[in-house]
C-alpha cells in the first residue's frame, strides 16, 4: 500500500529526511511558491501564523472558478442543466419507479442520504457520496470508476442496486414526456427516430457476468442485441446527452464562500474584521490541520481534497479483513469504459482528461483506496467514510486520533499510520474548524425538481 | 481478455457476508503428518489398490536421502494415516514436482539433475522421461491421460517456459516462452467444449496464466499483492472441482479461482496465517506444493520449512481474518531472503517477499533499520524478488540482484556515519545496472553477488547463473568479461548458491559454493570451489563435510559455510600453501542461541564479527566467533525471544571506530 | 494551485501526444508521430542532472512555472553529452519517471515521450500529487546496460 497510502512519517523522521536532503550537494531546485498575494502589514489573527503558515493557508481558498469540462460540450449549457435537474429528480428512471438521483443524493441532506449504504433498489455497498463542489473532482465516486460527471451519471442508471431500468427505457420516458421532450430537443436537438421505433422498451447491454445473448441472458440484455446498429447507437446518444445533461445541472452545485474563506479573504485585504470570522479554536484547528495532524497531506487544495486515492485502514462494517477493492478495480472500469473522456462519446477526446485516463497506472497497490473526500460542507452528510463506519465527525477525528480498529494490511505491509494522540482541546479546535468550512446557502432553486415554466423554456 | 473484460464490467461488489461457503469448498482442516524431511511435492494417486494415495517427495536432510512417500490417508479423522513405502529411494538428488498418472506411475522432476524422471506403478526401473536436451531448470509437473493421449506439462523456470511432452514424446512443445518469467507450478485443467488446457502460476509476475495445447495464450490473472484475488510468489497449482487451487506461498494461504465463463474470478480462499514458530493445526507458514485426491475430498498442503504436510477436508476453512492479538505482535518481520552482506556500521539484507533491500544500522544495540531500498516493479530501479546483495565496507555503494528482473542494480547509499542513527527513506540513490540475460545473451537466473577489489579501475563484479551453474565476470563498467565454471578435472558445479571473496596471500580469489556436488544419489555432498585471479580453478575443498552448503565467507584464513541440511556452520582455515582445511563448526537445528534452521547467507564482517542468516528461524544472528558466544538477534519478534533468553546473550555496544577489536 | 490551470489547459488544448500506457518509455530512433510544433509556451527554469556514469546530461524543462502541485504538466526532455554539448543519442530506449521517496512512491501516472523537431522529447501528463521532495528519473537502456540521471525537485507551498 505504498502509492497513495497515508504515510504518516513519525515527526522525527520526516526532519531527518529533510535534514539528509539539505545536505546533500546534489541538484535542487526549490519550486517557486505560487505568488499568492500577501498582506503588506499582516492583520493580527488570534492564532499568530508565520509566513510560510500564511503561504500555505492563502492556498486554500477561495474554491477557484469550475475546472471546464471540454469532454461534455454541454458542460456550461443552462437548457442541458435544466434537463439535468428534471431528470436529476424523476423517479420514473428506475425499475420501481420510487428511486430518482435525489432519493440517495437528497438535497436535504447534504446530497447524502443519512445511511451508512446507499439504498436504491436494493442495499449498495458503500456510503453516498456528496455532490456538493463535485465538479471540482478529477474522478468521480469513491473508487473513480469515472473520469467525467458525465460518464458517472450514466452507470446507476443501469446498476441493479441503484435504478435498476435501462437505457431504452429512459429514451422512452424523454421521449414520452412532452416537457422532458421539448427540454431534451432544446439542448440536443431533435430526438433521433431510430431510438424510438417499435422494440421493448427495456433494453441495454450486459453487465458484468451477465451473458450477452441466448437463453441465459436478462430480457433487456437480449432486446438490446435484437437492435441494429443504428438503433442501438440513437439509443446511446440520447443515454450520453441525459448524463451530460445531469453534468450540467450538478456543476452548478457549487457551496463555498465558507467562514474560512472570510478569513482568508481577511488575511488577503488586511480585514480585520474578516479575520474574525474564523474563531480562536478554528484557527488553533487550523494549524493542527496544516501542521502536525497533517490532514493537508491528503486534503489539500481549496476544495480540501487531492482527489485522488488511499487507503485510511479504515475498520469495516462486517468486522476482519477488506473486501472491497476500491482504487484497484475502479481503475480498470475507467480505463476500459467505452465512455471515458478518450472515448468516442467524449467530445474532446485527445485532450488532458483523455491523456489522463490513458496514462492512468494500474498498480495492485491501489488495492483498498478511495477517493480523498472534500471536507467542505460537512454538516448533514454524515456518516463519514466509504461504508459510512464513523456516525458523525467526532468519530472520524477520534479514528485519526487512537487508530482504534484499524485494519492490518497483512504483516507483509509495515504500519504507515501513527496515531496522532490528541488532546480533547485539540479534537475540538479540529472540529470547529472542519465547521468553519461550511458553505453559504445554496440557491434554492437548485435544490427541487426545476418548474415546468423552467423546463418549457 | 476474458477476464480482464469481466472485472471491467463489474466495478467490485463483494458483499458483507462471507465470500463463499457451500458445499463445494475445501478448507476444513484435518490433521498434519509431521517429520517429513522438507517436503517440497505433493500429488494424490493409486497404489497398492488404494485409489487416493498420497505421494509427498521431500528433499530429504544430513540422515535422510531424498525420497517420495506413499501414504494411505482419510478424510475420516477417526482413521490415521498410514505409511505405504517409498518410491525412488536411491534415484534423486533434489526432487522438486510431483504427479502421478491415473495408472499409478510417478512423475518427478529433479532440479540438480535437471530431469524429469518416471518411476512406473509395477516398480520397475525408472524411465528418464524428459533431460538435458529439453528442461533446463524444471519444477513443477503434471500429467493426464495415458498411453498414446498422455500429456505431461514441466513448469521451466530456468527456461522461462513450460514443456509439453505428448504420448510419450521426448520432444516437447514449448509453451509461454513470450509471458512466462519464472514458472513454478503447472497443472491440467478442463477447456470450454472438452479441450484440455494448461494453467500456469509465476512465482516472479505472480499471475496465473492459461494456455492451450498449442502453447496459444488463453487468458491470465492476478498480480502481486496481499487481498483477495492477489496473490504473493504461487509456488502450486492444481485443478480440481472445475476450480485453479493455487497454493499462495508468501500470502500464506490457498486460493481458488473459477474457471470456465467467470475463468480467474476467486472463489474463495483459506488460510489463516501462522506466525508462532511451529504454529500448525491449520494455520500455514508458507505453503508451498498443494494436491487436490481424485474425488476432491481432500486436499494436501506440503510445507518444506515445517517438515510437514497438513490435509484439508470438505468444508469452509478459515478464511484469513484480523487476529486482534496478532496485532500485538507488533510490525512485520523481514522475511530474510538467503543473502547478507555489510561492512563494519550496515548490513544490507533482502526481503524477497516485499522486492527491497533493508539497511540496517549497527551502531547501537541490535541493527536498526535505517532504509528500504526499491520496491515492487519491473522498471530500472525497481526489483522483482530481489535475492542477494552486497554492500561495500563503508557501506556507500550497494549491489542488487533480482530474479525476476535478471538484473544487477548499483545504488549509491548516503549513510552518514558521523551523524547519529536515524532512518532515512531517501538513502538510497539508484545509479546504473545490467540486463543480466540480455548481457549473457541467454536465459539468466541469478543467485549471489560480490565484488573485488570495489572503486579500483580493475574491479571485478561477480554473479551467479543458476541455469549455466556458472559465475558471470563483469568489470567495473558492467562489461561482460568472462565466467568461471567447474572443469573437466574437477566436474561440473551442480546447484550454484553463493560466491565470496578470499584471500589468498596478498590475492584475491573467489569461492563458489557448489551445494550438489559430484557425487550423485548415492553420496550427497555439496562443495567449495576456489578460483583465483586469473579465473582458474585452484582448488576444491569440503567434500565429506558439507551436505548441502548455503552460503560463504571469508576473513583473512578463515572460511565459513553454512550448511542448510546439517543447520550447521562448518569452518575451515586457510594453511600455508594455500591448502584448506576443515577445522570444526557449530549449530543444530533449535531456536535457541547458536542453532539454526536452513541457514543460507553468512558474512564475516571487517571487524571479524559473523552474521549468519538463519532463514528458518526468520532471523538472523551475529557472533563472536572466536569465542562462539551470540553478540546479538535480529528479525523476527518472536523468533528473538528464544535468544534473548538465553544466558550467553551478550548485547554488545559497538563502538563506531570497528578497527579496535578484541584480539582482531 | 487554481491559477496553474488555466495557462496549462490552454497547453493542452494545443494538442497532446499519445501517451504510452504501459512501459513509460520511447525507443530514440523509431518511426514517431508527429511531434509537437514548438510553441511560445510558458517555461520552466531548466533542470538539469548529470548520469551516474557521467555519460549525459538530462534536461528537463517543465512546460509550465512553477510546476504545480497536483496538476497535470508537461516537459520537455533532452540528453546532451556533458563535454560536447552536441545531444546525446547512444541508447537505445528512454523513459522518465518520478517518485517521492519519503512516502516510497512513484506518480499515479505512466507518461511516454515523443520526440520533437528539434530533437528534444516532450512529455505529458506527469502528476506530482503531494508537497515534497520528489526525485525525476532520466533512465536510458543501451544493449544490456542502464543509466539513470536523477534531479531532485522539491514542491513547497
Amino acid at each position: 500500500m505504498r502509492s497513495g497510502s497515508l504515510p504518516w512519517l513519525a515527526p522525527a523522521v520526516l526532519l531527518a529526511a529533510t535534514a539528509c536532503s539539505q545536505a546533500s550537494e546534489e541538484q535542487s531546485t526549490s519550486v517557486k511558491p505560487s505568488a499568492a498575494a500577501r498582506p503588506a502589514e499582516p492583520v493580527e489573527t488570534a492564532v499568530p501564523f508565520n509566513e510560510g503558515q500564511a503561504r500555505r493557508i492563502l492556498q486554500m481558498s477561495p474554491l477557484p472558478p469550475l475546472p471546464p469540462d471540454p469532454t461534455n460540450r454541454y458542460a456550461d449549457d443552462p437548457r442541458a442543466a435544466h434537463l439535468g435537474q428534471a431528470l436529476f429528480f424523476d423517479e420514473r428512471l428506475s425499475a420501481n419507479g420510487a428511486v430518482s438521483c435525489a432519493t440517495c443524493h437528497d438535497p436535504d441532506r447534504g446530497f447524502s442520504d443519512g445511511r451508512q449504504l446507499a439504498m436504491g433498489q436494493s442495499l449498495g455497498n458503500r456510503h453516498t457520496p456528496t455532490l456538493w463542489n463535485v465538479a471540482h473532482h478529477r474522478w468521480l465516486t469513491w473508487d473513480g470508476r469515472a473520469d467525467s460527471l458525465w460518464m458517472q451519471a450514466l452507470d446507476p442508471i443501469e446498476d441493479p442496486r441503484e435504478m435498476g431500468t435501462t437505457r431504452g427505457k429512459l429514451a422512452r420516458v424523454i421521449a414520452e414526456d412532452p416537457a422532458l421532450r421539448a427540454a431534451y430537443e432544446a439542448a440536443f436537438g431533435p430526438m433521433d427516430e431510430a431510438a424510438l421505433r417499435e422494440r421493448p422498451d427495456d433494453a441495454r447491454p450486459a453487465r458484468g457476468r451477465e451473458a450477452a445473448s441466448g437463453p441465459g441472458a436478462p430480457e433487456p440484455v437480449r432486446a438490446w442485441a435484437a437492435l441494429d446498429q443504428e438503433e442501438r447507437a440513437a439509443i446511446d446518444a440520447v443515454f450520453v446527452h441525459a448524463g451530460k445533461a445531469m453534468a450540467a445541472y450538478q456543476r452548478l452545485l457549487v457551496r463555498g464562500d465558507a467562514p474560512f474563506d472570510r478569513f482568508v479573504e481577511g488575511l488577503r485585504e488586511n480585514d480585520a474584521e474578516k479575520v474574525e470570522s474564523l474563531s480562536a479554536g478554528a484557527q488553533r484547528g487550523l494549524a493542527l490541520f496544516m501542521g502536525r495532524a497533517n490532514c493537508i497531506l491528503c486534503h489539500s487544495g481549496p476544495n480540501f481534497s487531492d482527489g485522488e486515492f488511499h487507503n485510511n485502514a479504515l475498520p469495516t462494517l462486517h468486522g476482519g479483513e477488506a473486501r472491497d477493492s476500491g482504487r484497484f478495480d475502479g481503475a480498470k472500469v475507467v480505463a476500459a469504459s467505452s465512455f471515458n473522456a478518450a472515448g468516442p462519446h467524449s467530445d474532446q477526446r485527445d485532450g488532458p482528461a483523455a491523456l489522463r485516463v490513458r496514462q492512468l497506472r494500474q498498480s495492485s497497490e491501489a488495492w483498498g483506496e478511495f477517493r480523498t473526500p472534500s471536507l467542505r460542507n460537512l454538516a448533514h452528510r454524515g456518516p463519514f467514510m466509504h461504508q459510512g463506519q464513523f456516525e458523525d465527525l467526532e468519530g472520524v477525528i477520534e479514528f485519526y486520533s487512537e487508530l482504534k480498529g484499524a485494519t492490518g494490511r497483512g504483516h507483509h505491509q509495515e504500519q504507515v499510520l501513527v496515531p496522532l494522540r490528541l488532546s480533547v482541546g485539540e479534537k475540538e479546535d479540529l472540529r470547529a474548524f472542519l465547521a468553519a468550512l461550511e458553505g453559504r446557502e445554496a440557491a434554492s432553486q437548485l435544490l427541487s425538481p426545476p418548474s415546468q415554466s423552467a423546463l418549457a423554456r | 481478455m476474458l477476464a480482464l473484460l469481466a472485472l471491467a464490467l463489474s466495478p467490485s461488489t463483494v458483499p458483507q457476508e462471507a465470500i463463499d461457503t457451500g458445499p463445494s469448498h475445501l478448507g476444513a482442516y484435518l490433521s498434519t503428518t509431521t517429520g517429513l524431511p522438507r517436503p517440497v511435492a505433493a500429488a494424490f494417486g493409486p497404489s497398492q489398490g488404494k485409489p487416493n494415495a498420497l505421494f509427498v517427495a521431500t528433499r530429504g536432510d544430513a540422515a535422510r536421502p531424498p525420497t517420495i512417500q506413499v501414504f494411505e490417508v482419510s478424510a475420516d479423522p477417526g482413521r490415521p494415516t498410514t505409511g505405504l513405502g517409498e518410491v525412488g529411494a536411491g534415484r534423486l538428488e533434489r526432487p522438486v514436482g510431483l504427479a502421478v498418472s491415473d495408472d499409478g506411475d510417478v512423475f518427478v522432476t529433479d532440479e540438480l539433475q535437471r530431469m524429469l524422471w518416471r518411476f512406473p506403478s509395477d516398480g520397475g526401473d525408472p524411465v528418464a522421461a524428459a533431460g538435458l536436451a529439453t528442461l533446463t531448470l524444471p519444477a513443477g509437473v503434471d500429467v493426464t491421460g495415458s498411453g498414446e493421449a498422455q500429456l505431461i506439462v514441466v513448469a521451466d523456470p530456468g527456461a522461462g517456459s513450460a514443456k509439453l511432452f505428448r504420448g510419450g514424446s521426448l520432444t516437447p512443445t514449448v509453451i509461454g516462452e513470450a509471458l512466462l518469467v519464472r514458472p513454478r507450478g503447472a497443472c491440467f485443467i478442463d477447456g470450454p467444449d472438452g479441450t484440455v488446457q494448461i494453467a500456469i502460476c509465476d512465482g516472479a509476475t505472480h499471475r496465473i496464466h492459461v494456455f492451450d495445447l498449442d502453447g496459444g495464450d488463453v487468458v491470465s490473472f492476478s498480480q502481486l499483492g496481499p487481498h483477495p484475488s492477489l496473490l504473493s510468489g504461487p509456488s502450486d497449482v492444481e485443478f480440481a472441482d472445475g476450480k485453479i487451487f493455487v497454493a499462495d506461498r508468501e500470502n500464506h494461504r490457498v486460493q481458488a479461482f473459477d474457471t470456465g465463463a467467470t475463468i480467474g474470478e476467486l472463489a474463495y480462499r483459506f488460510g489463516v496465517h501462522a506466525i508462532r514458530p511451529g504454529e500448525g493445526e491449520g494455520a500455514l507458514h508458507y505453503p508451498a506444493a498443494l494436491a487436490v485426491s481424485g474425488d476432491g475430498l481432500l486436499l494436501a498442503l506440503a510445507e518444506p520449512m515445517d517438515d510437514r504436510v497438513q490435509l484439508f477436508g470438505r468444508a469452509p476453512g478459515a478464511e484469513p481474518v484480523e487476529d486482534p492479538s496478532r496485532a500485538a505482535i507488533g510490525p512485520p518481520a523481514a522475511h530474510f531472503g538467503p543473502s547478507i552482506s555489510g561492512s563494519g556500521l550496515y548490513i544490507a539484507t533482502v526481503s524477497p517477499e516485499s522486492h527491497q533491500i533493508q539497511i540496517h544500522d549497527l551502531r547501537g544495540k541490535e541493527p536498526a533499520k535505517i532504509s528500504d531500498v526499491a520496491s515492487y516493479g519491473t522498471r530500472f530501479g525497481m526489483y522483482r524478488t530481489p535475492c542477494a546483495t552486497w554492500l561495500s565496507s563503508g557501506g556507500r555503494s550497494l549491489l542488487t540482484v533480482d530474479e525476476g528482473n535478471a538484473r544487477l542494480t548499483r545504488s549509491l547509499l548516503r549513510v552518514q556515519p558521523q551523524r547519529p542513527l536515524n532512518a532515512d527513506p531517501e538513502l538510497a540513490q539508484h545509479q546504473d545496472g545490467v540486463d543480466l540475460a540480455a548481457a549473457a545473451g541467454r536465459s539468466f537466473w541469478p543467485g549471489a553477488v560480490t565484488v573485488l577489489a570495489p572503486g579500483d579501475k580493475n574491479e571485478l563484479t561477480f554473479i551467479t547463473d543458476r541455469v549455466t551453474d556458472s559465475v558471470l565476470m563483469l568489470d567495473r563498467n558492467l562489461e561482460t568479461i568472462g565466467t568461471l565454471a567447474g572443469d573437466e578435472e574437477s566436474g561440473p558445479i551442480r546447484g550454484i548458491a553463493d560466491l565470496s571473496p578470499a584471500a589468498l596471500g596478498t590475492a584475491s580469489t573467489i569461492l563458489v559454493v557448489d551445494s550438489g556436488g559430484q557425487g550423485g544419489p548415492g553420496s550427497p555432498g555439496g562443495r567449495i570451489l576456489e578460483f583465483g585471479p586469473a579465473g582458474g580453478l585452484l582448488r576444491t575443498f569440503g567434500e565429506g563435510v558439507l551436505v548441502e552448503p548455503g552460503g560463504v565467507t571469508s576473513r583473512e584464513n578463515q572460511i565459513w559455510v553454512t550448511d542448510r541440511a546439517t543447520d550447521r556452520v562448518e569452518r575451515f582455515e586457510r594453511k600455508p600453501g594455500g591448502a584448506v582445511e576443515h577445522t570444526g563448526g557449530f549449530g543444530g537445528r533449535g531456536l535457541g542461541p547458536g542453532q539454526f534452521h536452513d541457514p543460507r547467507g553468512i558474512h564475516a564482517m571487517d571487524d571479524g564479527r559473523l552474521i549468519v542468516l538463519d532463514h528458518g528461524n526468520h532471523r538472523g544472528q551475529i557472533f563472536d566467533p572466536d569465542h562462539l558466544t551470540l553478540i546479538a538477534g535480529f528479525g523476527g519478534r518472536l523468533y528473538i525471544e528464544p535468544l534473548k533468553s538465553a544466558a550467553t546473550w551478550v548485547p554488545l555496544q559497538l563502538k563506531r571506530d570497528q578497527t579496535e577489536g578484541e584480539g582482531r | 494551485m487554481s491559477r496553474s490551470i488555466l495557462p496549462l489547459l490552454a497547453l493542452a488544448a494545443l494538442g497532446c501526444g499519445p501517451g504510452e500506457p504501459d512501459a513509460g518509455s520511447t525507443s530514440s530512433g523509431a518511426a514517431a508521430p508527429a511531434p509537437h510544433p514548438a510553441s511560445p509556451e510558458v517555461r520552466g527554469d531548466t533542470l538539469e542532472g548529470l548520469s551516474s556514469g557521467g555519460a549525459f546530461l538530462a534536461r528537463v524543462t517543465p512546460l509550465v512555472d512553477p510546476i504545480p502541485m497536483n496538476e497535470a504538466f508537461g516537459v520537455l526532455l533532452s540528453l546532451v553529452d556533458p563535454d560536447s554539448g552536441e545531444p546525446f543519442v547512444d541508447y537505445d530506449e528512454v523513459s522518465i519517471d518520478a517518485r517521492m521517496p519519503a512516502h516510497k512512491h512513484g506518480m499515479l501516472r505512466d507518461v511516454g515521450l515523443t520526440p520533437q523537431d528539434d530533437g528534444s522529447m516532450r512529455a505529458d501528463g506527469l502528476l506530482l500529487h503531494m508537497y515534497g521532495h520528489w526525485e525525476l528519473h532520466v533512465d536510458i537502456r543501451k544493449g544490456a546496460l542502464f543509466e539513470r540521471a536523477q534531479i531532485s525537485v522539491r514542491l513547497q507551498y
